[in-house]
């Protein structure tokens, strides 16, 4: 799924889990936008789901000033709730059959522009000629569609996004860190060695440069835990991005051979730093 | 009859963001001789027990050190009682290239920890 935010709005909760979801962003001084989602067997009957709810909310004394809304093809209404004014929208995207609830939390007036860009850009974005697209805290990621999320680290100047096939067994791993100058203190190819050599063997390192950066790959084999286990291969490329000076990782676990999965490593990460807004005084 | 104590209303966001720090006027600060860290003394309070005679054989420090790297140097530059702490954040969001939120977590943490351990104070 994808969302067009204005670029002060931060992703500051997130959830995980496989059949449903939730993240919500802040500019500076709160909440913004919700957007929640569940995978569902069809479409709803919108009128009446916001009747009900609204409703259910006008009874429990939660929402007054009510103005039902249709836009871009949401479901939806304004009020205002627990002192917050709030637009709620609700759409079912056939493409990835979910239904997705986006909720926007004004400060002072509400702004029917901004809530029509929001509620109009998001979309569903399902795998494109065998990938997976993924694009949030500074990374643009493309894993291959048979690849299923695993687990993401969000912490202030460190990302990470995990990737596994349960079937091969094959893994991908992709992270972001900030804050370079302050903890690395030896080159970009030192790093990558040490972070490889709990479980690869037989690292080789070459550089590359792509768009003028200087890209360090390593090739090798890895022992995955379990002695029952076969080696697999490993690729990973590690650089320094200049225009956010954050460094950049992506390694890639083959454990089996699968259509599709073997792809060429510096295909699947792209820095995105025009995700980290400057600060200028 | 004791009357229920008032609910205080949390602080918002901005109400936190706009609070000053102040540094603790007995602190000392210096650099060690190679400025690799910026060291704080923070001065100790007697603790009530420590009366004569035990005060004659316990002695407790005069003031406890805290060790900050350059991080923590440049925070306690910040926190003059001038910037608030949306200020502090975007300095440091300045400095090491971060996003507001990526340096209102790092910033935060640290102050809070200065907080904790009487270097520093807040006015909201």
């Amino acid at each position: 799924m994808g969302i067009r935010l204005p670029s002060d709005w931060e992703l500051l909760q997130f959830s995980s889990e496989f059949t449903r979801g939730r993240c919500a962003f802040a500019d500076r001084y709160q909440f913004r936008l919700e957007l929640s989602w569940s995978i569902v067997k069809g479409e709803p009957d919108y009128t009446r789901m916001i009747s009900d709810y609204t409703s259910k909310l006008e009874q429990e004394k939660k929402l007054t000033g009510k103005e039902l809304i249709k836009k871009a093809g949401w479901h939806g209404f304004f009020g205002e709730m627990n002192g917050e004014l709030t637009s709620r929208f609700g759409r079912y995207l056939g493409e990835i059959g979910c239904l997705v609830e986006c909720v926007v939390l004004w400060t002072g007036e509400r702004d029917p522009d901004l809530e029509h860009d929001l509620v109009s850009s998001i979309r569903a974005c399902p795998p494109h000629e065998g990938r997976q697209q993924w694009r949030a805290f500074g990374m643009h990621v493309f894993p291959p569609a048979t690849a299923a999320f695993d687990g993401c680290v969000a912490q202030p100047a460190r990302t990470e996004f995990n990737f596994t096939n349960p079937k091969s067994g094959n893994k991908w791993n992709f992270s972001r860190y900030g804050m370079v100058k302050s903890w690395l203190f030896a080159d970009v190819e030192s790093w990558l060695k040490s972070r490889l050599q709990t479980d690869a063997r037989d690292l080789r390192f070459y550089h590359k440069t792509m768009h003028a950066v200087d890209v360090v790959f390593a090739e090798g084999v890895f022992k995955p835990e379990g002695i029952h286990l076969h080696k697999g291969e490993l690729q990973a490329a590690a650089w320094i991005a200049p225009e956010d000076g954050r460094l950049y990782q992506v390694t890639q676990r083959l454990r089996k051979k699968h259509p599709g999965e073997q792809l060429p490593v510096e295909t699947l990460l792209i820095s995105a730093p025009e995700f980290t807004p400057r600060i200028t005084s | 009859m004791i009357p229920p104590p008032t609910p205080t209303k949390r602080p918002s966001w901005q109400e936190m963001l706009k609070s000053r720090i102040y540094r603790n006027l007995k602190v000392t600060s210096e650099w060690n001789d190679k400025h690799t860290q910026f060291i704080l003394k923070i001065p100790t309070k007697r603790p009530s027990y420590l009366f004569p005679p035990i005060s004659w054989v316990v002695k407790p420090p005069a003031y406890r050190t805290l060790y900050l790297d350059q991080i923590g140097a440049d925070l306690w530059d910040w926190c003059d009682g001038r910037n608030d702490v949306e200020r502090v954040i975007e300095l440091f969001a300045q400095k090491h290239n971060l996003t507001f939120h990526e340096s209102r977590v790092s910033v935060t943490t640290y102050l809070k920890d200065l907080l904790k351990r009487g270097a520093l104070a807040v006015a909201i």
